[in-house]
């Protein structure tokens, strides 16, 4: 009963979705409008008002900065929402029995998680001529930290980088986007309004601006992931 | 539907899939994979409406023309980002209700 109502519901979704999905223009045509109305300025100047070749980081950490920042605190509210219903993992509950694996996947991991993070640091770096950024090297960040859990074990993991360092960590986004925005304000502009050219700041002033958003991005949404990681690891034995 | 469309159909069928795991499974995990399922659907969705026929990559480069749509590009991104934080909310108020209920009840 339950599933002959879910596949009505389904039909009658689908029905619309087909109506919309058929109406709509040819995809990748030049002439539709998601290619011919707002996309055209931010790839003719994004180049000159933000110094970034590449455009998604210009619009990112620049046109867009308020909704990277908000996007920020929504990723910061998550973590804060799920510490609240289970709580941080802590080092007390040291007596779990965690089988090591076999010496050949324990020197594979020690010998890759460097090259993994300085993967990750190039991604962070180069965001701005290369596609990459903040969030792409921060995942990498987690991922390799996630890989070196796996095969360590949870306690080792939490040794090398305690909760202490991850609390800072998760609000350095925010914060140096706070900072940012009241940079702009104390040199006399709007508030986010420090890496656009109408205040005359130096290239070079810009960039490391950008720099330090993109840095403090990456940091903060793999501290994000891995605590988030953490938590639910945690469940695992009790 | 025309044939260059056809991104557009497959988008519609992975939402369909995804909400009808929502719909249909009883088991809570199987509803947060069917979020996700929808959820990639729309990335997909959006990525696909910004796409433009021989355009490259949006890196601002000389001697290229044509680039794809950079904003469902930064858009997808974030709502990435945000998918994660949604799902390990999700994923942790499962784990409460699996222990609050008695683990293993609701399992399958």
């Amino acid at each position: 009963m339950k599933k002959l109502g879910a596949i009505f519901l389904l039909s009658l979704c689908g029905l619309f979705l087909l109506a919309a999905v058929t109406s709509l223009p040819r995809m990748g045509d030049p002439e539709n409008p998601t290619n011919s109305l707002v996309v055209p300025r931010y790839l003719e100047k994004g180049l000159r008002e933000t110094g970034c070749r590449n455009t998604v980081t210009a619009i990112l950490l620049s046109y867009r900065g308020y909704d990277t920042m908000m996007e920020m605190v929504v990723l910061f509210t998550a973590l804060a929402a799920a510490l609240a219903i289970l709580g941080r993992e802590s080092l007390e509950t040291c007596c779990e029995t965690f089988v090591l694996p076999s010496l050949l996947v324990r020197m594979v991991v020690v010998i890759f998680v460097p090259l993994f993070l300085a993967f990750a640091l190039y991604v962070i770096t180069h965001g701005f001529t290369t596609s990459g950024g903040g969030f792409q090297g921060g995942v990498i960040v987690a991922t390799t930290v996630i890989i070196y859990t796996l095969v360590f074990g949870l306690d080792e993991m939490v040794k090398r980088i305690s909760p202490g360092v991850r609390m800072v960590l998760e609000s350095s986004a925010i914060l140096s986007f706070m900072l940012v925005g009241l940079l702009g304000i104390a040199l006399g502009g709007n508030f986010l309004i420090t890496t656009t050219p109408t205040l005359g700041l130096s290239d070079f002033l810009r960039r490391a601006i950008l720099l330090l958003l993109e840095v403090s991005i990456g940091l903060a949404s793999g501290a994000v992931i891995i605590s988030l990681f953490c938590l639910l690891k945690k469940v695992e034995r009790g | 539907m025309s044939t260059g469309n056809f991104l557009y159909g497959v988008a519609m069928l992975l939402f369909l899939i995804g909400f009808y795991t929502v719909l249909a499974r009883p088991s809570l995990i199987k509803k947060i994979i069917g979020i996700n399922i929808m959820e990639t659907s729309v990335f997909l969705f959006l990525i696909s409406v910004g796409s433009r026929r021989g355009g490259s990559a949006p890196i601002i480069l000389s001697g290229v023309k044509d680039y794809v749509n950079p904003l469902p590009q930064v858009v997808v991104l974030m709502a990435m980002v945000i998918a994660v934080g949604t799902t390990a909310l999700a994923l942790s108020m499962a784990v409460k209700i699996f222990e609050s209920s008695g683990a293993g009840e609701r399992r399958g």
